[in-house]
């Protein structure tokens, strides 16, 4: 039931091509001077330098559906400012899903923007600059302008703008290779959100190199109008959206928010025969109880009408025409359409309804295990479900209450009733999970769900609450000498000029080990214990001398036969206890920023880094804020913006300060193997 | 995908199990009844145990959590169970770094994110790892609530530091469980020990899978199996995704004397 990964561009495209071009010294020139703007008399210079003010990379931290769990993930992309208010056009796939935008001008300003609206069908969003961000907060914000995508034709030059890898704005140029790409039909169907990609989108393909990054950038014309928003790439094809279809949609989010369209039940395919004079697209599919059912029309009719528009699907490139058709009319229409069936026309009527989203908006339930959502009516004819009541379940984390449940929930399950509460959407399931919270973490609650599955009615009972995790777990208590060493080899023997001496060179003494090494050197052969020889012989024998330790006991005495500078001796040690290992270490974790650490053991502090301690990092979970400021498992926290960590009481204070402050940015200085690095984590702080 | 098949890879490498070496040819009736008797006597002491790991891949792409199916030996009535440690999770504590084809380099961390018993009837115990010990690659889990555990539902087998020994081509008696499509089922088998290895300490080779007890003909607890691998730093991943010599170490029985003090350490946890 999830939307399969969107890839934005193939694989086949390439990294920044020969005709890659940057905007003139002089735009940016002009630029460092202060931001151009369309009420300039100065004409510009080049198509290139009318649109590159209003350029625009943007960066977002979206909600991605995972596997049970919604997990926020970092991506970057393209848009152009179309208005002067402010307003953006990027690519839904951009930032559709995003609940943090900052958007990098072509100035140099980093600015805040917020999410208009979106329409995953047309792969179009619309941003708005928050001007309280900028610079000067009253300055006039440079846009570009649309042309006509209409009256582009092949051959035309083209160029291609935005920030491919997410480098800063850049341009490409080509020229219109196709006016009509359609997805190639490759045997199956790419889907946004569960939206159908280029159902309705013939693409302008063009060979000005785009790469991941692009998308959502500016298609211009050498005239510097816009002509479309770049969005996908296939065999070394560019494909943007037409300015017309991108400038309609936006247009539409920026007046109400959202796109409005209708909905017939009608699957429109090309004909299959191509009879001279003849017309209409092939319906494929008509779905149950729809307007179009009701009107009659059947599977192999030919649309040749729809309301005023005439319809002809006489090629696959024809059909996102003729869709974008039934959908553009006013919802709730009625329609006068003519099928011609068996040789005969019948006109019919038919009243159209409001489409609603292919895939509501999915939610987490993080007790629950599940990700669920309302149910769609295109999830409702796709799953042959026997009604749009109840809740989806669209994925199931691993090891989570709904994996637990007997028997299992699954995606693809419909909630119909929880206990004995019936639940009709996901408003209804809301308010019981929420009166099924649990007040504590370690508090369980069993419930019986109901659901669909395959047509079928079944119970599962599951016991939600919080997954107990284990933390890393405490080592044996073993006698401990303190030393590292390596087997002394006959080949090491040799090399050594000690004869046939044979047991373990001390190479390494630790400091936490004093007591119980004191009197062992480094370069010292250990023979025998206790008078018993140490048999080992090949380099990787290390382990038999461990072994030969760990069978006394902590505090026991042991004679250690050593050979020092060529001369045996015997030296007497008292045994130490291995240290204190990670799972005895003090413990925190920050659950809004996602990150756990701990202590450092003894061991852990022997680096000149972290003699004066630091937080090791035990988990950041993907996802999570510190995972996007790039935190990793096992990283050390040396420092919190400027602040010495020691310990974890002192990161939880730092963390606790920071999260109260709601500082834009919580700078981490962490220790990674042998280097250091920062790291900023930037939380947005009221997620809707 | 390139993570789905490495860590598909690594499951399979570590499902494999050395096949048993002969079958123990006609040892008389005795035998036969004596190890039906141990597996009557000892088969609820052998339980299923699963856990959820988190792989972490780094630049990679992010975690990953993947089930893994366990055979543990009940040692006392709270559910204290002895299972492998490297067989929970072969990439040990640290963080470890690979490189499975040239120019690929992955930095792999695992972690437990929860252990559980499976209960007979289908359900789980959640449990906890009490303690390890890398050096005999034991982990010692229980139930993480004792109010949990309904008395007598955990049959332990006796142990004690005096306990069996073995010579080579002694016979012995298996006591394992049959994974998942086996319906978790209990299992006995019959084998000679076909090596007593010495050093770094003493175990047996008796070709055993991973989890599994071992008994004398006496029905006395020689040990339990687990991986041994000679090598200075344990485990490592390299050597199975690149198919190297040691693989994953090899299955030995790690004898009950070894593991006592152990067993006492996680008791007074």
């Amino acid at each position: 039931m999830r939307a399969r990964p969107f890839h934005i561009l193939a694989v086949a495209a390439t990294l920044v091509a020969s005709t890659h071009l940057t905007a003139s010294d002089a735009v940016q020139r002009a630029v460092a001077a202060g931001i151009e703007t369309q009420d300039d008399a100065r004409p510009p210079r080049s198509p290139i330098d009318s649109v590159y003010p209003a350029l625009v990379r943007i960066w977002v931290v979206m909600d991605m559906p995972g596997e049970g769990r919604i997990e926020r993930r970092r991506g970057a992309g393209s848009g152009v400012i179309v208005h002067p208010d402010g307003y953006v056009v990027t690519n839904h796939h951009v930032a559709g899903n995003a609940n943090r935008i900052v958007c990098n001008l072509s100035d140099q300003q980093e600015v805040e923007a917020e999410l208009v609206g979106t329409d995953p069908l047309a792969d179009i969003a619309v941003l708005k600059i928050n001007r309280s961000t900028l610079r000067d907060p009253d300055a006039p914000l440079p846009f570009a302008r649309w042309g006509d995508s209409s009256e582009v034709e092949v051959s035309d030059t083209v160029f291609a703008m935005g920030s491919p890898a997410a480098i800063s704005q850049s341009t490409t140029r080509g020229i219109v290779s196709n006016t009509k790409m359609i997805m190639p039909d490759s045997g199956g169907v790419q889907k946004l959100d569960g939206e159908d990609v280029g159902s309705i989108v013939r693409w302008i393909a063009h060979d000005a190199t785009i790469f991941f990054g692009n998308s959502g950038g500016p298609l211009i014309n050498e005239r510097g109008e816009v002509i479309g928003i770049n969005e996908i790439g296939f065999a070394g094809l560019s494909g943007a959206i037409p300015g017309n279809l991108a400038r309609a949609v936006a247009e539409e989010i920026i007046e109400h928010g959202s796109v409005r369209r209708s909905w017939t039940g009608l699957t429109l395919q090309a004909r299959l025969t191509t009879e001279p004079g003849r017309r209409g697209g092939l319906v494929a599919n008509v779905a149950a109880d729809s307007p179009a059912e009701t009107a009659g029309i059947r599977p192999g009719d030919l649309l040749v009408r729809f309301g005023s528009e005439d319809i002809d699907c006489a090629i696959d490139e024809d059909v996102p025409i003729a869709t974008a058709r039934l959908l553009g009319v006013p919802v709730g229409e009625a329609v006068v359409v003519v099928v011609e069936r068996d040789g005969e026309r019948i006109t019919t009527s038919l009243t159209t309804e409001l489409r609603d989203r292919a895939q509501p908006q999915p939610t987490e339930y993080r007790s629950w295990g599940m990700i669920c959502s309302d149910i769609s009516r295109q999830m409702q004819i796709e799953e042959s479900l026997s009604g749009s009541d109840g809740v989806m379940i669209l994925s199931v984390r691993p090891g989570g209450a709904s994996e637990n449940a007997l028997p299992p929930l699954a995606s693809g399950d419909v909630i119909k009733a929880v206990d004995d509460v019936r639940v009709t959407s996901l408003a209804d399931f809301a308010q019981v999970a929420s009166s099924h919270a649990t007040s504590t973490s370690s508090a369980q609650r069993t419930v019986a769900l109901t659901l669909e599955r395959d047509g079928a009615e079944i119970i599962s009972v599951l016991e939600i609450g919080h997954r107990h995790r284990q933390r890393p777990p405490a080592a044996a208590r073993k006698p401990w000498l303190g030393v590292e060493t390596q087997v002394v080899t006959a080949e090491l023997s040799r090399a050594l000029g000690v004869g046939t001496v044979r047991g373990v060179r001390v190479i390494k003494l630790s400091d936490a080990g004093a007591t119980a090494n004191d009197g062992l050197a480094v370069g010292d052969i250990v023979t025998a214990v206790n008078g018993k020889p140490i048999r080992a012989s090949r380099w990787n024998d290390t382990r038999v001398f461990t072994g030969m330790i760990h069978r006394f006991s902590v505090g026991e005495e042991l004679t250690l036969t050593i050979v020092r500078d060529g001369v045996e001796r015997d030296l007497t040690v008292t045994l130490g206890e291995t240290p204190a290992g990670p799972a005895t270490m003090a413990h925190f974790e920050n659950e809004f920023l996602e990150i756990e650490c701990r202590d450092l053991t003894v061991l852990e502090r022997a680096q000149p880094e972290t003699t004066d301690g630091g937080a090791l990092v035990e988990d950041a979970p993907s996802g999570g804020w510190a995972s996007l400021g790039g935190v990793r498992r096992n990283d050390i926290v040396l420092a919190i913006d400027g602040e010495r960590i020691h310990d974890v009481g002192r990161l939880d204070q730092a963390l606790a300060t920071a999260v109260s402050e709601r500082r834009e940015q919580i700078i981490l200085l962490v220790l990674r193997g042998s280097e250091t690095l920062f790291l900023g984590l930037e939380p947005a702080w009221e997620v809707p | 995908m390139q993570r789905l098949i490495l860590f598909a890879s690594l499951l399979l490498a570590l499902a494999v199990q050395p096949a048993p070496a002969a079958s123990a040819e006609g040892s008389g009736r005795d035998l036969t009844d004596s190890a039906r008797r141990v597996f009557e006597t000892h088969k609820s002491s052998v339980v299923a145990v699963g856990a959820l790991m988190n792989l972490d891949l780094g630049m990679m792409g992010g975690t990953q959590e993947q089930d893994v199916e366990l055979t543990g030996t009940v040692v006392d009535d709270s559910g204290l169970t002895v299972i492998s440690k490297t067989a929970l999770n072969p990439f040990g504590d640290e963080s470890l770094t690979v490189e499975p084809q040239p120019g690929l380099v992955l930095e792999i961390s695992a972690r437990v994110e929860q252990i559980w018993f499976e209960r007979e009837d289908g359900t789980r115990l959640h449990a906890e790892i009490v303690l390890q010990d890398a050096d005999l690659d034991v982990s010692l889990i229980r139930p993480v609530n004792q109010d949990d555990v309904e008395p007598g539902s955990f049959s332990p087998v006796a142990l004690n530091r005096a306990a069996a020994q073995a010579s080579v081509l002694d016979q012995v008696i298996i006591l394992g469980r049959l994974g998942i499509h086996g319906r978790r089922g209990a299992s006995v088998e019959i084998q000679r020990v076909r090596a007593v290895i010495e050093r770094p300490r003493l175990s047996y080779e008796v070709g055993s899978a991973v989890g599994s007890a071992v008994f004398d003909t006496a029905g006395q607890l020689l040990g339990v199996t687990v991986n041994t691998q000679n090598r200075e730093r344990g485990f490592d991943p390299e050597d199975i995704l690149m198919g190297g010599p040691a693989g994953v170490g090899l299955p030995v029985v790690v004898p009950a004397s070894a593991i006592v003090p152990i067993i006492k350490q996680a008791q007074g946890r």
